[in-house]
Order: C-alpha cells, then structure tokens, then sequence
C-alpha cells in the first residue's frame, strides 16, 4: 500500500495557500504528520479523504491517481476528522450501524458481530445503547477510532484525535493507534502533539505553512537535532535572558535558580551541557529553524 | 450504476433521525392534533358545521388532505433545509460522505427517508379520519377519496416541496434564507397566486376542484393529472439537478451526467405537460368563442317550429347513439331552403332523411344545415329523421354564460368542485337541453339575442336503451321492457312540453301517487340518510298527503295556476351539476318539467341536512321538554320542501337572509344579487315551462313576467333586504341603471351578467308594479292568471300580450313598455309633511295619514305605499293598507290614507329610481293629539315646484351638496395613489359603506339610512369620534345680511338607537347614573359676523330631524358651520345644516298650507 503525493497545493478563493507543492511518499504503517496549528494538515487530509480537490498536483494511491478512483479510495479508507462530533440522535451501536453499512458490510448478522466486536476493542461496548450525544470526549473519540475501522480500511486518516483528552485517555488513544499500527495499513495521523507520534510511527513528516520540511523517520529527524539540544543551569537573571535568546524546551527549578534545556546551534554558556535530543527536541530544532517561534516557553501538550 | 442498498440505508437512518427530531415530532405532533380536532368538529352535532362541509363521501378526506397539505409543505422545507444545515455543521456527516457512494444515491438516499416519513404522516392523517369519518360521523363512506387525494394532492406537493427544498438548499448556503423563501412561496400559493391563472401555479392543490362524486368520481380527472403530473415533475427536476450543486467531489462522470439528463427530461416533461394542461383551457375558451361566433352568422335566419319528437336513444358506455324523427312546420312567412338546427357538436350526424330520401346536410360544429328536396314553404310540414352518436362535448354548454361567470371556481368552503353540465358515462348519463343531446331548430337559447329563447312546445316520445342494471328517467311515465341485458324505457308526457332531460343511473327509487299526481324520489343507492331520520313518521303517504301536497296547493294559490303535470320527481345528481341564471328565464337548468335535481346528498340546498329535528329534540329533552318526534321531523321536512321547492313562504329574519346571500355567493362563486335560493324550485312548472314570452322587440319580458309572478311566491322578503352593510342588491343595481336604459345594459358586452341580471330584476318589478298601478291590482292580477291558463303549451307573442292587456283597458302595451325598456332616465321621489293623527268621523276613530310625495324628475314614476302595524313576534309586520301609487314626472302628489287600525310606520318602495334607501320606512314616533277634522282620502295633484316642499327662504346643505367639504380629505396617501394607479382602481363616487355603530369608521365614511336627511339618497357621514381636530364643513352663500336660524339634521335610526341606548343602559348601569345623560354632544362652529362662535349641543334634548344649533347675524356672502369630531358617544354623524332668515318663518308656514288647500 503507498499513497504517493506528488507537488500537490491548495489554493483557496481567498489566493491563500494552505498547501504548496506538497511531495510526500507514504507506506503502509503509521504515518505521522506533525505541525503546528494552521500548517495545512487538515486540507492534507480532506484532500486525502476525497472531500476537498486540490488546486494542482496530485495523490496516487497504489499508483491510481485520486481524482480518478474516487469510489474505490472511499472504499479503503477510513476517516476520523478534527473535532468529531456524532448524529446526537443516534444510538452508539446505530451510528456504527449506519457508518458499517455505508461501508458497505451488507449482512446484518456479520454486521452487528462486527460493531460488538470494535466497541469491545476500544472499549464501548457497554455504552452501546447509549445517546452519542450523551458519551464523553474520550468516548466521542474511541468511538470515531471505531467508525474508521468499521469497513475493514487500508487506509486510515486521523486527524488530530487527542486535541482536548485528559491524559489517560490520550494515552488509552495511542495505544489503540499502536495496536492496529501493526496492520498491514496506512495509518495517517496528523497531530500537533509530538508526543501522538513519538512512539509508534515508522515514519514522520513536518509540515508548516503548506510545506513539508522533514519527511522522515522519526530517528532521522531526531539524528538532525544532535548537538544542537542544551541543557544550562542558571541563575534567575541569566535564564531570563536565555529564554529570550533561544528557544527553551523547558525549565526546570533548582537549587541554583533553573536548570533549562534549549536548542542552539552553539552555545557559549558556562555549564552548558550538549544532551542527546528527543523527538521533541528535534520538532522545536525543526520549527526553530524555520523561524517558527510558538516553541519559545513552554508546551504544555508535549 | 445506482446502489439501490446505499439508497435505502442512507434513507433509513435519515428517516429515524426526522422521527428522533423533536422539531418534527411537536410540528406534526400538533398538525395532528389539530386535524383532528377539525374532523371531529365537523362530525360533531353540537358544534353547528353548515352540512356542506360533511355531506358528501368526499369531504372528510378532502379537507383533511388538504389543510394537511400546507403544513406539510412548511415542514417539508423545514426538514430539508434543516438538514442540510445539519450536513455543514457537523463532522459525522464527513464520516457519511467520506464513504463510498454517489452524490445521487446520498440525495436519493436522503430524500427518500423523508419521503417515506411523510408518507407515515400522511397514513396517520388518513386513519385518523377514516377513524373518526367510518365510525362516528353520519357522512356517508368511500375508499377511493382517501386513495386518490393522497395521489393527488399530498404526494405531488410533498415531491415538488423536496425537490425545491433540495435545490435551494444546494444553491443557498444560509438556511434561514431558504427556510424564509418557501415560506414566502407558500404563502403566496395559497393567498394569492394559488386560485388565479387557471391553477397553474397551485402547487398545494388547494383550488383544484377535486370533490369526490359518489356517481362520476371525479368526473374529467385528465386536467388533474397534467398539473399534478407537472408538479411531480417539476420537483424531481428540482431534485436530480441538486446533486450537481452539492458541495462534495463527485465520485462518478456518469451519475452526475445520468441526473443532469434527468433533470433536463423532467423539465421538458413540465414544460410539455405545463403547456398541454393552460393550452387546454385556453383551447377550451377559444372554442367556446368560436361556437358563438358561428351562431352569430345566423342571427336573422328563420328555421321550423318542431311540433313532435320520437327519439331512439342508445346508451353504450362512454356514448350515445339515437334517432331522432321529427315534424316541422314552417311558421315563419317567407320559404326555407335550408332548416337550421342546432346539435351538440360533439354528437356527429350520420344522415338525415326525409322520409326515405336522404337528403343534403352540413355539420358545422353545433349547427347543422339541412337542406330539403325542395323548399319548404310557409306554413309546410317536413318530417325528419336524424341520426347520430358520438359524445357530450361540455364546452357547448351555456355559451351565453361569460367567461368570468362560467369559469368561476365552484366553492364550498375549502372544497373546489368539478363544474360539470352533463355526463355520459358506462353508468349514469345526464342529459339536459342545455347540452342539445336532441335537435333543436334554430340558434341555441341566448345566442341570437342574449335576453332571448325561442322554444317551440313539442310532443316528445323518447325510447331509451340502457343496460338492465340502470334506470332511466325523463318526462313522463315510462313503460319499460326487458331485452336480454338492456332495458328499453320509453317516455311519452302526456302534454307539449319545451324541453326534455335524460338522467340514467343506478337509483333507489321511492314513489306514490295521490290525487292522479306521482311523486317520485330518485336516490342513489347507499344515499337515503334522509329515512333514518324520518324514523318517526312511517307512512309515506301521509308524509306525502300532509307535506308536500299542501305546500303544492299553497303554490298553486299564490300563483292562481294548476300544477299541470301527472308527475313530480325529484332526482339526486352529482355535486358537479351546475347551472347559471339566464337573463330569459327565472328557471335554472337544474329545474325541468316534472323534474327538480338535487344535488348530490341535498348538499347545498338549504336545511339539506334534515338533521335539524334530532338537535331540536335533544336540546328539548335536554330541558324535559315532552317531545312528539314525528312533529319535529315534518317540520324538518316541511322546511326543507318549503325552501327549496316552494319558493320561500316562510318569513326569514334579516340575519339570516345575510348570512344566506354571503353563504350563496362564495358557496357557489355566483354573485347574484337579489335572489334567496331559486335554483330548485317548482315555479317554472307553472310558468316557464307552460308559456314564454317571445319578443324579438323587448327580449327581457318573459323575464319580467315570470319574475312577476315569482314575486307573488316570494313577496314577504323585498323589505328586510335592507340591510346596514352599505347598499341592498336593489340599490346598486338602481345605481347601475342610472343615466342608462335597460335596453342598452342588456346589449353591453362590458356588463357583467350579474349586474344585469340585477337591473332586469328591479325593472321587472317595476314594470308589473307599473301595470298593477294602471289596471288595478286585483284586476290585473285575475286577469294576468287566465291568460296565462289560456296560453298553456305555448309561446306568448308581442300581438297575445298586447291584445291582452288592450282588454284590461285602453292602454298600449308598446307605450308602457317601450319607455320603462329603452328609457334611460329613473324617477326620484322627494318625501314631506308625514303625518298620521286621529280623525272622528261619524261616530268612529280613525286614523289619517297624510303626506306629500313628489316626483321631481322628467319621467313618470311608480311607488308602492304600506301602511304596516306593528311588527309582529317572529314575523314581518302585516301590512294594513298597501297600493301602488303612479306619480308622474315633475308633480307633486299629496295623499290621505284613512285607516281603522292606527298604523305604526309607513314604507313607500320606490322601485327603480334614484332614492337611496330604496325602500323608506317612516315610523309614526308619537302619535298626536285627537282631532275633529274631517279626514282626506284620496290624492291631489299639482305641478311640482321646489317650493312644495322646501321654502324658499331656506338654504339647506346636504353632505352630497358642493358645499359641504371635509378638510384634509382630498388628501391621498402616496401609497394609496400608487397602488390605485397599480392596479388600476377607479375611483366610484357612489360608493356607500355599511354603517356600524359599535365599530364607526376611523376616517368621514358616507352611510345611507332612511332616517337620514337626503332629497333621492339619504345619507350622513359617520366618523368615530375623536379629539376634535377632525371637522366637517358645510358653505353656504348668504344673500341677504340679517338674523338666521341655523339647525342640524339629527337623525338615528331604530336599530342604531336600540343598539346605542342598550350600550347607554349599560354604562348608566355601570357609573350608577341615569342613561339618558349619555347620548352625547355636538360642537359646533358657527362663522358669524365678528368672528367664530362655538356651540356645544346636548344631544339628549335634540330630536329625530331638524334642531336649532341657534339664531345667529350672518353677513351676506361666504359662511359657514363646522361640526368637530368630539364626542363622548363613540361616534358622530354629519348629515345636513339648514339656515332659515328669521321672521319668514311665519310667512313660510303660511305659504305650505295653501298648497293644496286651494283646490
């Protein structure tokens, strides 16, 4: 399974670019699609799902150009988008219901087994004759994950699936993504929380304002980092200035004042130490680099 | 290639989301509930629906459907754009439409669940008044109603609605844009644009006549189907070109290219069947021209008179084929080498004989050119036969009828019935003159001459052949004989009649012969909900001995002639029966000899329902009251004989008059304005149907004569015609006939019929009143009777009338009815010096009445003068003295009257002329003191002159004089002018408006009343009162400089004064005071020599007519008097101001006595 992006933009009415010539090769297993808010992962995605056409480029899957197979892309692949939300009015078991039999699942016995059988997965299954509208945010999500996998995809887009989950429950989604990442399937995750990613995918790619700037695997973009990831110890006063200076990762206090650990190229500081950077560090390096600034401070999604 | 799977579980799940919504459910929750509150009103006895809303199998669904209908449309347009916002909004529908299907099969998918939950909202609708019709209301049932006004009025409009929803939806982003633009269009549907251009645009079916016959169905459904066709289509046009607008990535070229096709077929489709269905109607109108065009090219051409028909008639299905033989005689003066006969066109003639010879026709459209082996000359015989068959073609019915008229919505309540004037189907034929089944000589009634029918009196045998299961019925008794699977009915009248009908159908019949006379009853079967209600009067012939002959008899006394038939039926017909009234002829369509058809159920006729007894007996039982049922029931039936067969002898109150003129006009979209029911009843048996009056000269005489003799039937009624709201039939028609002769109306394509009709109306009973007047009335009322007994069976010849009336006295018929036909000049009659006292004469009281009564105009006029007693307890008052009272053109008359009883009003009607009220009413208020006088009878007559009857000296301004003015009123909104100019509004300056007290006008409005000061009209203006900024203005030219009297016209009539004095007695009631304090004030400016002088009068010490406001010094020259809308009695009436010069007071009293005391 390869989904292959070739130059692809999208352009809106308003002349902004929200992708610009886009080129990016995807496998199977998970793909991870990380970038800040804004960056353009959502239009990659829609243009993905077949919901948004692009401007110009174009996506091969399997080496069938998108625009072209669009019955059969809908078919193999799986959705779960930003901010999902679900028919208030319909149980949890009918939303899968009516989801399973868009996609095509005609007989009803299998059809049911397989609606138990995902919400025992991901751990719903006692919520079934439940109001969607009455689920809670991780639940909401759990289910999305459920609806995606409802047809048997190759595919699987997810966009953004742990915006605003308590920590538990974004560490249950991870797993979840982790168990079906062993699938021989694509898994596009796009997400602006590092962490989503860190520890299940194969491969990673940056994008920012439209463009991809990494594409990768996570150990070469962490490799890209080495040497440029600091750890400093100081006082009030010089950590205030080095926050200024460059972007800090995080701050930790001690005894002395702060002990920080920031990005650099180089760094002529007392005390300060180079340490092996992580997948974290290397986003900041990257986004840094670009003259992308949110890092500077901390993130509290990391 | 479509995934029909898809489809079904896109629409599955969209439907439970609609039945999950709570919009929906409270929406149609409600809808629910409130249809079926409506039904149950309907079949609710204690809630007083008019019969006509459940008597017909048709109308519990017909209504349910269609008050259905609109709201389903507004929920429709709710849901689908509903939806659609539903689709924008929320993510899970990204889930939804990232799947794997066409936009086609999502829209299909989509708009099929709703489709099916309307569906499920329709079969709810639909048993909840099968429930309600089937199990608890007395109408009667049918199955195939709910059927196809669920075809064709629900489901149309609910595939039309989503269709359009959908397409606005997908072009239109803002839901509430779209939302707010198919309510608009509804509303707009369904008040305006609904009804108009022959129902094209009536999406919702609200005015498509669709009334379920239990006999036809519903009857010519072919139009129907085209528009509601067209609507189907045009929402599935709407719909498949949706998908192209939709906002999703479309996943295959050819559904796209599958529905774009679609749509473009269904719009060629609506254009097709748009065109087909207004081209029809058009079509329709155009070739009703056409016949009377051709009818026109033979105005002038003289034909034969028929003297027998033998007529062989077949019924085979949807046709008919007959063989007609008739004798002619050429009664015309000159030889006729063609005979011109008139058929229906859609009836083709296969041959014409003479004897065995056949001879030479020609069939253009209805007229058919025979031409003889030789000319036939006058006073000839010839014998004919024809032969023809084919269908009925409707659209040659009633071509005299306009277009307005004729295609005028036929209208009980919210029910549109299909107009039919004849039917030939497998199972109930009804053929009528008016749709010529038979050769008639000459031109088709009303078309040479549009006040004008030429029938001949004819011996008629027909021979009907129809399959055994049906029955026949025409004029006469029929002898029946059985072959095979027909029967044949052969019908021979025993007298010459102008006409005959034929109806066939399956019929229940019940029948008995009293007297040598039968009466029968034709019902069709499943139709007799008249026998359970009569439970309790269980012999028939009693029924019949008791009700019906008595009420004939009665008939026959007021007309002074036989009932002349051996047979008297009545015939259930299909609702669609209808019929106009024709300017030739009282008699209606739905009345021939022998014959009265009822509409189908007594639906329209008045106390049709008979139901009238059980309410009565149950609010009587309700009180304990012992009740004899069988009383109730005959009088039940008495009043429904009565009213519909007899004319009307029963007194009705005003109210009900009202309600009964408001109900007949909307009910059946005629605007007829002087009639009470008329359509059924037997009077054209004695009169039209006997002998007609032909003059090529004066057309509309028949129509007077018979009007005339319709009068003596229905004469209680003329007075209480007058009515608050503005100007009664007679006077607008009066109006009408102002300045312009009857002659000319008569002959004005521009006039609506009705208007005519009105005109012919009033001139009718002014001509009879006219020779009533001239030959006295009992003299000419015996006299008129024989004659007609002695021109039984056939026509009345301008040389029969005029011999006739030379007998009664030396006076020309010609003079007389020449002036009051072509005359374009009405009388006017001025009224003065009313007085009624008591008189000694020999040893007895009596009573005087006295007035004077002048005729101002050039041309003679005519009154009828009352003295009445006073009204009695659920009557008319009786009258104690009445004559007709000739006062020719510019004389002044003065009359004595002396009575026994003293009466307590006087009513001078005034026929045609230019008074308004028409008819005056002058109560004798106070009775004055015992005189010894000897008492005047009799009259006295002088040329007129104005001072007869206003003094010189006295300067009198009307508020219909040039000087009277109301400030601020020439005024006009810029709105009111632009929508005037818009739609083109003339501006009627007689136009009265009705007067009510308890709600006045906010603006000066002008009302008419008897009691009001006018010299033809009386009339005031009535405005609300109100701060006194409003004023009116009377101008008046002084000549002489000096002291004047000044006085206003107070007047308030009887039922204004009970109306106000009971709203006084409660406010007295209220504050504790005393009642008469309350009647209000007038405030007054008078111009006077230094200035301005204000003058509050206290109404309670003014009287009916003139009160002094004051004497004042005027100086010559302009003046003039206002009066201010302040009042504390609701509203304030400016009528008129009189200056009178003081000290010629004395000299004018003086001058008025000697009028008439000199001679």
């Amino acid at each position: 399974m390869q989904i292959s992006i070739r130059k692809l933009s999208k352009r809106y009415s308003g002349g902004k670019y929200a992708l610009r010539e886009v080129d990016l090769e995807i496998g199977s297993g998970m793909f991870g699609l990380l970038g800040p808010n804004g960056a353009g992962k959502t239009t990659l995605m829609r243009i993905l799902v077949t919901m948004l056409e692009p401007s110009s480029g174009e996506v091969l899957v399997d080496g069938h150009a998108l625009h072209k197979y669009r019955k059969q892309v809908r078919q193999m692949t799986g959705y779960l988008p930003q901010d999902f939300s679900i028919f208030s009015k319909l149980k949890v078991w009918e939303f899968l219901d009516y989801v399973a039999s868009l996609n095509g699942v005609r007989a009803k016995r299998a059809r049911l087994a397989k609606i138990d059988q995902l919400l025992e997965d991901v751990g719903l299954f006692d919520v079934r004759d439940r109001r969607s509208s009455k689920l809670s945010g991780g639940m909401k999500r759990r289910l999305g994950i459920a609806q995606t996998l409802i047809g048997d995809p190759r595919i699987m887009i997810v966009d953004e699936p742990t915006t605003g989950l308590d920590p538990e429950e974004r560490v249950r989604f991870r797993n979840l993504l982790a168990d079906l990442s062993v699938k021989d399937m694509i898994i596009l995750l796009s997400t602006h929380i590092v962490g989503d990613i860190s520890s299940t995918c194969a491969n990673v790619a940056l994008l920012n304002a439209g463009k991809i700037v990494f594409d990768g695997s996570p150990d070469e973009l962490i490799s890209a980092a080495k040497g440029k990831v600091w750890k400093v110890s100081a006082g009030v006063e010089e950590s205030d200035r080095l926050k200024e200076k460059y972007p800090v990762i995080s701050t930790v206090p001690s005894d002395n004042g702060y002990e920080l650990r920031l990005v650099a190229d180089d760094i002529s500081v007392k005390g300060a130490v180079p340490v092996d950077p992580n997948l974290e560090d290397a986003y900041i390096f990257f986004m840094k680099s670009l003259g992308y600034d949110e890092p500077k401070g901390n993130n509290s999604d990391l | 290639m479509i995934n029909f799977y898809f489809i079904g579980r896109i629409a599955f799940y969209e439907a439970r989301l609609l039945l999950r919504s709570w919009g929906f459910r409270i929406f149609s929750g409600l809808v629910l509930i409130i249809l079926a509150l409506v039904n149950i009103a309907i079949v609710l006895r204690s809630v007083s629906t008019p019969y006509y809303i459940s008597s017909l199998s048709g109308s519990l669904p017909l209504n349910s459907l269609k008050l259905f209908n609109i709201f389903q449309g507004i929920i429709v347009a709710l849901m689908a754009t509903e939806f659609f916002k539903r689709d924008r909004k929320h993510d899970s529908v990204q889930v939804v439409l990232a799947s794997s299907f066409s936009n086609v099969e999502y829209f299909l998918g989509k708009a099929l669940g709703i489709f099916s939950v309307f569906l499920l909202l329709n079969m709810l609708v639909l048993s909840i008044t099968f429930v309600i019709h089937f199990f608890f209301s007395s109408t009667i049932f049918a199955l195939q109603p709910y059927l196809l006004y669920t075809l064709l009025i629900s489901l149309p409009t609910l595939i039309f609605m989503i269709g359009l929803s959908f397409f606005l939806s997908s072009l239109l982003r803002s839901q509430a844009v779209v939302f707010f633009i198919l309510l608009a269009y509804s509303f707009l549907v369904i008040v305006f644009i609904g009804a108009p251009f022959i129902g094209l645009f009536d999406s919702y079916a609200f005015y498509l006549p669709l009334m379920w016959s239990d006999f036809i169905g519903l009857g010519n459904i072919h139009s129907i189907l085209l528009i509601r066709l067209f609507y189907v289509l045009l929402g599935l046009s709407f719909f498949f070109v949706s998908p192209l607008l939709f906002k999703r990535l479309r996943q295959s070229a050819l559904s796209n290219t599958v529905t774009g096709s679609l749509s473009m077929v269904c719009l060629v489709l609506v254009v097709i069947l748009g065109f087909s269905y207004t081209n029809g109607k058009y079509a329709d109108r155009k070739y009703r021209h056409q016949l009377k065009e051709s009818s026109q090219g033979f105005r002038e051409t003289q034909s034969t008179t028929i003297l027998s028909y033998d007529i062989q008639l077949e019924h085979t299905g949807k046709k008919i084929s007959a063989t007609a033989q008739l004798d002619m005689v050429n009664e015309s003066p000159t030889a006729l080498d063609t005979i011109l006969m008139t058929l229906n066109p859609g009836l083709k003639v296969e041959s014409v004989t003479q004897g065995s010879r056949p001879l030479n026709f020609r069939q253009d459209n209805h007229l058919l050119h025979v031409t003889p082996t030789e000319p036939i000359q006058s006073e000839d015989s010839i014998g004919l036969t024809i032969s023809y068959s084919g269908k009925i073609d409707e659209r040659y019915c009633f071509l005299d009828i306009e277009k307005e008229r004729y295609e005028s919505r036929y209208r009980l309540w919210i029910y549109d019935i299909p107009k039919h004037y004849a039917f030939v189907t497998s199972d109930f034929v009804h053929l009528t003159p008016e749709c010529g089944w038979y050769p008639i000589s000459g031109l088709p009634p009303g078309a040479a001459y549009p006040a004008m029918a030429t029938p001949s009196y004819s011996k008629y045998t027909l021979t009907v052949t129809t399959p055994k299961s049906l029955t026949a019925i025409s004029q006469g008794k029929p002898e029946t004989r059985t072959q095979g699977d027909t029967i044949q009915h052969t019908f021979k009248p025993e007298v010459l009649l102008p006409k005959i009908s034929l109806t066939i159908g399956s019929y229940q019949v019940h029948e008995i012969t009293i007297d040598n006379l039968t009466y029968s009853l034709y019902v069709r079967p499943g139709h007799d909900y008249f026998t359970p209600l009569m439970d309790h009067i269980q012999d028939n012939d009693i029924l019949t001995e008791q009700l019906i002959r008595p009420s004939l008899d009665q008939l026959e006394v007021f007309l002074g002639v036989y009932y002349p038939y051996k047979r008297l039926s009545l015939v259930e017909v299909p609702i669609n029966i209808i019929s106009y009234h024709r300017l030739w002829t009282v008699a209606h369509e739905t009345v021939q000899p022998q014959l009265t058809f009822i509409p189908e159920m007594a639906t329209i006729n008045t106390y049709g329902q008979l139901r009238f007894p059980l309410d009565q007996e149950r609010a009587l039982r309700s009180r304990q009251v012992p009740v004899a049922l069988s009383g109730i029931q005959r009088g039940a039936l008495w009043r429904f004989i009565n009213w519909n067969l007899m004319g009307n002898t029963d007194y009705i109150d005003p109210a009900t008059v009202k309600t009964i003129d408001r109900m007949r006009r909307n009910k059946i979209g005629f605007n007829f304005k002087a009639d009470i029911e008329t359509q059924f009843d037997l009077l054209p048996n004695f009169v039209s149907f006997n002998s007609q009056v032909v003059s090529t000269r004066w057309p509309v005489l028949n129509f007077a004569l018979e009007s005339y003799m319709r009068k003596r039937v229905a004469a209680p009624l003329v007075m209480y015609r007058q009515t608050e709201s503005g100007l009664s039939p007679e006077e607008e028609s009066n109006l009408d006939l102002k300045d312009r002769s009857l002659a000319a109306m008569i002959t004005d394509p521009d006039l609506e019929t009705a208007v005519v009709h009105g005109a012919l109306q009033a001139k009718a009973q002014t001509l009879l009143a006219l020779i009533e007047a001239k030959y006295g009335e009992e003299n000419f009322n015996g006299k008129i009777t024989s004659f007609l007994t002695r021109q039984k069976h056939s026509i009345i010849t301008e040389q029969d009338l005029t011999d006739f009336l030379f007998s009664l006295g030396d006076i020309s018929l010609r003079e007389i009815v020449d002036e009051w036909y072509t005359g374009s000049q009405i009388p006017g009659y001025i009224m003065g010096d009313v007085e009624s006292y008591d008189v000694i004469e020999g040893e007895r009281k009596r009573t005087q009445v006295k007035f004077l009564i002048a005729n101002p105009t050039s041309v003679d006029g005519i009154t009828k003068i009352k003295l009445r007693d006073r009204p009695q307890r659920g009557g008319p008052p009786p009258d104690i003295y009445s004559r007709a009272l000739l006062i020719p053109a510019k004389t002044t008359i003065q009359v004595g009257f002396v009575t026994d009883q003293p009466p307590a009003s006087m009513t001078v009607e005034t026929f045609v002329s230019q008074n308004i009220p028409v008819s005056i009413d002058m109560p004798f208020y106070e009775r004055r003191v015992l005189r010894e006088e000897n008492p005047f009878r009799g009259e006295i007559s002088k040329p007129y002159e104005r001072s007869d009857l206003f003094p010189e000296d006295e300067i009198i301004v009307d508020n219909s004089d040039p000087g009277f003015e109301i400030p601020g009123m020439a005024k006009q909104h810029w709105l009111s002018r632009i929508l005037q100019n818009l739609f083109n509004v003339k501006e009627d300056s007689t136009v009265f408006t009705g007067m009510n007290l308890l709600d006045p006008p906010a603006f000066w409005t002008q009302s008419t009343n008897q009691d009001f000061y006018g010299e033809f009209v009386r009339s005031a203006y009535l405005k609300k009162s109100g701060e006194g900024k409003d004023r009116v203005v009377w101008n008046v030219e002084i000549k002489e400089t000096g002291d004047y009297d000044i006085s206003f016209y107070h007047s308030i009539s009887r039922r204004m004064r009970q109306g106000v004095r009971a709203r006084q007695q409660q406010a007295a009631d209220r504050s504790g005071g005393s009642s008469s304090q309350r009647r209000g004030k007038k405030f007054f400016s008078v111009s006077v020599r230094n200035g301005t002088e204000e003058v509050e009068i206290d109404l309670s010490e003014t009287g009916q007519g003139w009160n002094l406001i004051g004497s004042f010094q005027l100086d010559a020259g302009p003046n003039k008097i206002e009066l201010s809308d302040k009042n504390d009695d609701g509203y304030v009436l400016a009528d008129a101001v009189k200056w009178v010069k003081r000290d010629a007071g004395k000299r004018r009293v003086a001058a008025r006595k000697h009028i008439f005391e000199d001679k």
